[in-house]
């Protein structure tokens, strides 16, 4: 009977813990995050500005802090310009449906690759391939909220913030390796506004955080902005795979 | 029999146990592992314009249980959106010998550092000095360095699974090939006749010409320039040969790409040493993209565009994979 027991408690152990699991999973959280999504995928075309910053080893004293402005645009499901200047230099991607431009203003060189037929499969494909990282791209992801649930072992929706003078929902996710706030403004739009991701896995508490503004939704940006022409003189360069 | 029955008894309790539990955590995690190719009838479509959607339109799952964790296969930016770097230990240049050593076949090797002697050339490099063939080391990426004889005073730029090491920072210039006179051909360069004063140098059965710090090999009804043989000994080195410290009693001697280290027979070819200052790269280099750093690819070499005393130089790099 002992064994009957210790079996019993064992199993009813195992039960309990796929119980509490389900409430891992805030459902005003995952609510949130579904309607940010939904007015995302509804959009043909927008532009915003984003402020990243990262935490960096690489120099003698530990880690630096860099930051890095981007304006980016997005037309329809094929074509991307985003234009970054900061602590890493000037330079920009020019997506247009066939192929991806990379030019670095500041070492006026460039590279262009042979891209998929789609922003989403050209940003995925990029940074699988070449560790190229687009900021904000996490959000334009279709399936961001299925994939945040798919990462993370708690979603949570901590509540009201203000960022920068505005309304905000404050999200939570939390696994193993990294924690990952999302604020969304709390508006008719349900955007995202920030994005802080803290790790916790090789360098404890390094961060990368993200500070969206200045959204235009819907705006007509004409094909030809999103045409890359090198510059007479730059050196054309290969991009090596990871 | 007691024991049979004790057992039967425990078998059908397990069962009616098993049979209780909500089968759904399990079966809910299998539905989510397929990732990017879920299947359609999982996914709610919530754009109706969505052809012309920025992302093709909002997916949600309408099974969607949230103890599921699905384990997609897409690999989401949230997982390497300029995760930061690994800061790893420069030590780590220094103790992982073994990872990157090779044992390149022409070579007698030996695991004595300062006793290399290759017999097939009858050769020996060095053997006061701490000059060894065996230490290149041949990464994934076929990088042929030396290790540096001094310790990196910074982490390594980390991308890829590679950490690169130098000792000066990031300074970016472009690329510009140099000529170093009119003796010089770069690597590949094609002549009918060569000067009388060519000499044979014999290296793995393979004859080469040599004259005025460049190597040919003979092709068809001419000759052409190659990549200096590593192991060839010359008694002479061109004008413009430059002279590069590698530490109190090595020097090396740099031309045209080629790296040349005094012995007792002239000047032998050496692999570059990781840390090695040049002015000048040849004809024949390439500028690639590493993540956030442009290096020019000579070969198998890696060079770090740098700045030192005010002029535009290149350093070698020590490129090593991260283990694990």
């Amino acid at each position: 009977m002992k064994i009957l027991y210790y079996l019993t408690v064992v199993i009813v152990l195992i039960n309990f813990k796929a119980i509490a699991q389900e409430s891992n999973y805030d459902t005003t959280a995952i609510l949130l995050l579904d309607r940010m999504g939904e007015v995302i995928g509804d959009l043909q075309s927008c532009s915003f500005s984003v402020t990243t910053s990262i935490d960096q080893p690489g120099h003698e004293i530990g880690l630096v802090k860099y930051f890095i402005v981007h304006q980016v645009y997005f037309s329809g499901p094929d074509k991307m310009l985003i234009n970054s200047n900061g602590d890493k230099g000037h330079s920009g991607f020019w997506y247009n449906g066939k192929q991806l431009a990379y030019y670095s203003y500041s070492e006026n060189n460039y590279a262009v690759i042979e891209a998929p037929s789609t922003t989403i499969a050209t940003i995925d494909t990029a940074n699988k391939t070449y560790g190229i990282e687009f900021p904000a791209a996490d959000f334009f992801y279709p399936s961001f909220t299925d994939d945040l649930i798919g990462h993370n072992d708690q979603i949570k929706f901590i509540g009201k913030s203000k960022i920068e003078g505005k309304d905000c929902f404050h999200i939570v996710a939390k696994n193993k390796d990294l924690i990952t706030q999302i604020w969304i403004s709390d508006d008719a739009f349900f955007l995202p506004v920030k994005l802080i991701i803290t790790y916790n896995d090789k360098i404890p508490n390094t961060q990368y955080e993200a500070t969206y503004s200045d959204w235009v939704l819907n705006p007509d940006l004409p094909n030809a902005v999103f045409e890359f022409t090198p510059p007479a003189g730059a050196n054309k360069l290969r991009l090596i795979a990871k | 029999m007691k024991t049979v029955k004790v057992n039967s008894v425990c078998l059908i309790y397990f069962v009616a146990i098993l049979l209780l539990i909500p089968f759904s955590a399990e079966a809910q995690r299998m539905k989510h592992s397929s990732g990017n190719t879920r299947s359609s009838q999982n996914i709610t479509r919530q754009n109706t314009q969505q052809n012309k959607s920025i992302n093709g339109g909002y997916q949600k799952s309408t099974n969607r249980n949230t103890t599921t964790k699905a384990p997609t296969n897409k690999t989401s930016t949230m997982d390497t959106k300029n995760k930061p770097n690994v800061n790893t230990n420069n030590k780590d240049a220094h103790v992982s010998d073994n990872m990157n050593n090779v044992d390149r076949n022409r070579d007698n090797v030996s695991d004595n550092m300062n006793d290399v002697n290759r017999d097939r050339n009858n050769i020996n490099i060095d053997n006061s000095r701490d000059v060894n063939i065996n230490r290149d080391i041949n990464v994934d990426r076929d990088v042929y360095v030396r290790r540096p004889v001094a310790v990196y005073p910074r982490p390594p730029y980390a991308f890829g699974g590679y950490h690169y090491y130098a000792f000066h920072p990031y300074h970016y210039h472009p690329y510009h090939a140099y000529y170093w006179g009119p003796a010089y051909h770069p690597w590949g360069f094609f002549v009918a006749v060569i000067a009388v004063t060519a000499i044979v140098v014999s290296i793995d059965n393979q004859e080469y010409h040599y004259d005025e710090g460049v190597y040919y090999q003979q092709s068809g009804s001419g000759y052409t320039v190659v990549q200096a043989p590593s192991g060839a000994t010359v008694q002479t080195l061109p004008s413009g040969t430059q002279t590069i410290v590698i530490n109190e009693t090595t020097n090396n001697y740099y031309y045209g790409g080629t790296y040349y280290e005094k012995t007792d027979s002239g000047y032998t070819v050496v692999p570059p040493t990781a840390g090695s200052v040049v002015e000048n790269l040849p004809e024949g280099g390439e500028e690639v993209k590493i993540g956030d750093v442009t290096y020019v690819k000579l070969g198998e070499v890696y060079y770090q565009p740098i700045e030192k005393d005010g002029k535009n130089m290149y350093e070698v790099v020590n490129v090593e994979k991260v283990e694990g």
